[in-house]
């Protein structure tokens, strides 16, 4: 599409009022506050537990005991900064792609809300070790996970009744892998806290599906989805190739749901479950290469553009870590490589890999490059920089560590060494891993600096929107 | 082909219903069907009467996130075989949840209640695991014990008595457990897998 293309299209469609724009960096920005707010209480646990596993006398307190701060570790930074982050963006896309003003702002308000009430109880009652127990990424109880739910509901029921009133005419692919998220996120929850399956060998099932179909169906289409807006926006040009967007939503669809099983390999569950997920974990490189190469084609040609901003560096890195991460998550899955390399540090390292490396620095680029557009405030490119290279050292320490220790573990183990062999053979390594953690902590308060100096300015927002539009309204 | 691309760009409805209808279909055919028959299929093991104490233990295992750390999972493969044998569906049968784990910082517990005998070395070990194993890097659990003075618990000479050199205790103390110590180790213990 040219400029003069979407000139003409600006003019044609009444677009949304100064008064619109000014409610929505209030939303935008609320929910993007909110996640660089769990982002640091992640980070701050998150590194409290690699500290703890250097010095495991650390801060002997009961609520700040490795057990207990690990889940709550997990739910701040993935149901906290990412899914909260994730959503807010999302209304920012669905505002611009329907051109018109959210079906309602006191809905987005409403579920912003619900979403940091259940993130808050959640933390206490994870501190006080009320948990369903080891099983990742559903250890809250099933009240808190309800309004958990209902806020995530809520925000999908607001996006799909905006995209319905849209005064667009066509849905951007965008917006499919938005829509999509909020789809699959409550079927995908109900499934992981039906009563039905809290005993027995078919909770294994369900955890193997539920703990990386969060990750598959709603993480992964949300940030995408997100990323096929934001990348053009910020290069100013068109996506390189829309059909592969399409592939990619299509694809993801039907082939991620199938690969959970891979995480319990050699596990007591049916052989043809098991090798269901590591078969198709190698399809799953069709929507992988083509979202990822998709987004790298982009950006090919706008280098020189690229250099001077750094905002599309942390797109290039999610974009490169979500081909890298995907492609070690699937060659782990395989019987060979998994009877050495699971029950290690590896698969921390993998999960940091995509959960940082890839959706993480995607969300860090969308809000760099996206909020200012709302709120009018931009923010100084340095620390901008600053934090990508905080964030880029700290992950990639981060993963080499991690990496390197869960081979040496498996390899004691398949030595038939005595257990402690391995952990001493991981020591240095943690010590890394603590470092790779604190950079990429300092990297967050960067970020949240960062993020305050872009709240919404009133008054530039009124000169932002130019005279013609109000009036073509 | 045409039709299809016009509904999926048209109408945001189209996308949830048939997103909705894909993911539901295969979320029950790999998911929700196999871990039905799996649960129908999987007969309890004849287990002895229910012990309140290795329940209250069990509980509080899961509370201290003992699992994240701990598999209860033996493959069939060389690399478990100091586990003892592969474990099986029907070991999981009573298990809510069962606790397979996926990860292990700290060793495999299927048998730990066989290999690990001792009650006084899993309490002193729970106390701190760095008076046994100087290397671990387990989390300690101090506050399921009390620490009184060497004269009260009389002179360190009863069962349950932790009498450990500085540092782990200051000088002329002692640590005594209190309930939920007794009951972890009691559920440590009825980890057999034989």
């Amino acid at each position: 599409m040219s400029s003069a293309t979407i000139n003409t299209e600006l003019a044609a469609v009444p677009a949304t009022s100064a008064e619109d724009d000014r409610a929505t960096a209030g939303i935008v920005y609320a929910y993007t506050a909110s996640a660089a707010f769990w982002l640091l209480v992640g980070s701050a646990y998150g590194t409290l537990a690699a500290c703890k596993l250097v010095w495991p006398d650390l801060l002997p307190f009961e609520w700040l005991s490795f057990g207990r701060i690990r889940p709550i570790h997990t739910a701040s930074v993935l149901l906290g900064w990412l899914s909260v982050g994730l959503t807010g963006i999302a209304y920012l896309v669905v505002y611009r792609t329907a051109r018109r003003a959210l079906f309602s702002n006191a809905l987005a308000h409403a579920g912003l809300w619900l979403l940091n009430l259940a993130l808050a109880a959640g933390l206490v009652t994870l501190s006080l070790g009320m948990t369903r127990g080891p099983v990742e990424y559903r250890e809250w109880l099933t009240p808190i996970a309800a309004v958990f739910a209902a806020g995530s509901l809520i925000n999908g029921a607001n996006i799909f009744v905006t995209l319905l009133r849209r005064r667009t005419e066509e849905l951007y692919i965008a917006d499919w892998f938005i829509l999509g998220s909020f789809t699959w996120l409550p079927i995908l929850y109900v499934i992981g806290y039906l009563p039905a399956f809290d005993r027995g060998i078919g909770n294994v099932v369900i955890q193997a599906y539920y703990m990386h179909v969060v990750l598959g169906m709603w993480f992964t289409p949300l940030v995408l989805g997100i990323t096929y807006w934001a990348l053009p926006r910020m290069l100013h040009k068109p996506i390189y190739s829309y059909a592969l967007g399409v592939l990619a939503f299509w694809a993801n669809l039907v082939f991620y749901p199938l690969i959970g099983a891979h995480h319990f390999v050699f596990a007591p569950l049916p052989w043809w479950l098991q090798t269901t997920a590591i078969a198709i974990g190698i399809g799953m490189m069709i929507p992988v290469v083509a979202s990822s190469g998709n987004f790298l084609l982009t950006m090919n040609g706008s280098w020189r553009m690229i250099r001077r901003e750094p905002a599309v560096w942390f797109i290039a890195v999610g974009a490169a870590s979500y081909l890298a991460a995907s492609l070690q998550g699937s060659l782990q899955a395989f019987r060979s490589a998994n009877a050495l390399l699971h029950f290690t540090n590896h698969t921390v390292g993998h999960a940091h890999f995509a959960a940082y490396g890839f959706v993480s620095f995607l969300l860090f680029g969308a809000v760099y490059g996206l909020v200012p557009r709302i709120t009018g405030a931009q923010d100084a490119p340095v620390r901008i920089r600053l934090h990508f290279w905080l964030a880029l050292g700290g992950m990639a320490l981060y993963v080499v560590a991690m990496v390197v220790a869960g081979v040496l573990q498996g390899m004691s183990w398949a030595d038939g060494r005595p257990f402690i062999d391995s952990v001493i053979a991981s020591a240095p390594w943690y010590a890394v891993r603590a470092a790779g953690g604190g950079l990429m902590t300092l990297g967050h308060v960067v970020f949240a600096w960062n993020l305050w100096l872009m709240r919404p300015q009133p008054r530039r927002a009124e000169v932002w929107v130019s005279p013609g539009l109000e009036a073509a309204r | 082909m045409i039709g299809l691309n016009a509904l999926f760009h048209r109408r945001p409805e189209a996308i949830v219903v048939i997103g909705a209808a894909v993911f539901g279909a295969l979320s029950f055919l790999i998911a929700l069907r196999p871990a039905l028959d799996l649960n129908a299929a999987a007969a309890a093991r004849p287990s002895s009467e229910p012990d309140a104490a290795v329940a209250r233990g069990r509980a509080l295992y899961l509370a201290e996130g003992c699992g994240y750390c701990h598999s209860q999972f033996v493959r069939p493969l060389f690399i478990d075989a100091a586990y003892g044998r592969a474990s099986e569906a029907a070991d999981y049968a009573d298990a809510a949840p069962p606790l397979l784990g996926t990860e292990r910082a700290g060793p495999d517990l299927s048998n730990v209640g066989i290999r690990q005998p001792s009650v006084m070395w899993n309490l002193l070990h729970l106390f701190n695991p760095r008076s046994m194993v100087p290397e671990s890097v387990m989390p300690g659990f101090p506050w399921y014990f009390e620490i009184v003075d060497r004269q009260r618990a009389g002179d360190g000479a009863g069962d349950d008595v932790l009498a450990l050199p500085e540092p782990f205790l200051p000088a002329g103390k002692v640590a005594l457990p209190r309930r939920e110590a007794l009951d972890l180790v009691a559920y440590l213990q009825s980890l057999r897998q034989e």
